[in-house]
């Protein structure tokens, strides 16, 4: 009965999963019986043999021409510079200048508001647009001097719409409900416009390469609603 | 392209280039770990190659696309684990081998075992009945000298899974090939 206990233990024993005392007593049985000491050096040479074997199976080294070879494959896939980040990088700029562009606009309109001229050079900023030659964004106000934009401004004044439906800036595909946050962000005070807006002036020098985390959007934002709303005013009024 | 990448002084292009100089960083150390892996699995040189091959190769079409190098490792020993076994499923190279080789039929000194092309055969057979969660980290455990942390950090999961599995991977190895070692204990 006795070695039957400790045959039990011996596997694992061998793979180290015996606590101390399990442990010290199995060696204390075993050294006063030869067949359980038989048994378990065999089975710990068993356990290593194994170990061994396995590693045996997994060693070795791929051959001298391994790395060369590869080179030569990759050789003929896309050039880096047509690698999918050179895109996600333009449309990175872009996102980033329509941004910057509708942050300023937004500060611009809102201190014209409240205090006269703001500080905020808004045709600085739309050059950040200008210089990357994938932005789409434009204000109407700068891109040209047709009455457009003042003629929707004045109508949207007329309907007493919010003064910031009164500049168009053009948003990349799929970029509108970030370029709506982040102008509710400033807006709001959340996010510093000025300071941004600064950052944004830098965009032509050397960007870093970081890996963002992005978090969710939190929903609702009161004055994306009411954009909505003020556009489906607009709509029911046309 | 170039006159676009011109127009964007210091950002894609530079970019591009320190992808590519990080990228050629990699091939310091992850085509041995493709190969090893691959090996564990495919156990012929030509045919791990091959593997490790492709897995770098694919690595290198989604660098761009690893947030966190440090997980690259990881993202490389799961690759060549993954094309390896749909190599060994489509070549249909998994030989279905005679149950009667589970058979003991043969005693043997211990450390002869490891040398000997029975004990090889035997255990290769024992390690394609392994479950493939329990091989998976049996050969990543001999590929990094059986640190379960450096497991662990390349499958992503935690540190005591690895051991479980390990045990677990270990016992059921030791117990296919105990008839081998019967009652033949070490000298």
């Amino acid at each position: 009965m006795s070695c039957e206990k400790y045959s039990n233990w011996l596997m694992g024993a061998a793979l180290g999963a015996l606590g101390d005392a399990e442990m010290a007593e199995l060696r204390a049985h075993t050294a006063g019986c030869s067949h359980c000491r038989s048994e378990w050096e065999t089975i710990r040479a068993l356990v290593v043999a194994v170990d061994r074997g396995v590693e045996a199976m997994v060693a070795g080294e791929p051959s001298a021409q391994f790395v060369s070879r590869l080179r030569a494959r990759i050789a003929e896939e896309p050039t880096p510079s047509a690698w999918p980040l050179f895109a996600w990088r333009q449309f990175g700029l872009a996102t980033l200048a329509a941004a910057a562009a509708t942050i300023a606009i937004l500060l611009v309109r809102t201190a014209e508001h409240e205090h006269g001229p703001a500080s905020v050079d808004v045709n600085t900023l739309t050059k950040i647009g200008q210089q990357s030659p994938v932005s789409r964004v434009s204000s109407l106000e700068n891109t040209s001097a047709n009455g457009n934009a003042s003629r929707r401004h004045r109508g949207a004044s007329a309907h007493g719409r919010p003064d910031f439906f009164s500049t168009e800036v053009l948003v990349p595909r799929g970029q509108m409900a970030a370029a709506l946050v982040l102008s509710e962000g400033v807006s709001t005070g959340k996010i510093d416009g000025v300071q941004l807006a600064r950052l944004a002036e830098r965009s032509a020098e050397p960007l870093e390469w970081r890996a963002l985390d992005i978090e969710p959007l939190a929903a609702p934002y009161p004055r994306v609603e009411a954009m909505k709303a003020a556009n489906a005013d607009d709509g029911d009024q046309n | 392209m170039d006159a676009l990448a011109a127009s964007l002084p210091g950002t894609a292009v530079n970019d591009d280039a320190a992808l590519a100089r990080e990228f050629d960083a990699c091939l310091a150390d992850c085509p041995k770990l493709a190969y090893r892996v691959a090996l564990g699995v495919l156990r012929n040189g030509a045919d791990a190659e091959d593997v490790a091959q492709e897995a770098m190769l694919r690595a290198y079409r989604n660098f761009h696309r690893l947030r966190n190098r440090e997980r690259f490792r990881g993202w490389i020993a799961r690759t060549a684990w993954r094309l390896a076994l749909d190599r060994l499923r489509a070549a249909g190279r998994r030989e279905k081998r005679e149950s009667a080789a589970a058979e003991c039929s043969s005693e043997a000194k211990v450390e002869d075992l490891v040398a000997s092309r029975e004990f090889q055969r035997r255990l290769a057979d024992a390690m394609d009945a392994l479950p493939e969660k329990l091989r998976q980290v049996m050969v990543l455990a001999a590929i990094e000298g059986y640190n379960t942390r450096e497991v662990a950090t390349l499958l992503e999961i935690p540190e005591g899974t690895v051991r479980s599995r390990m045990f677990l991977a270990r016992k059921q190895l030791a117990e296919s090939l105990r008839c081998l070692v019967k009652n033949t204990p070490i000298g």
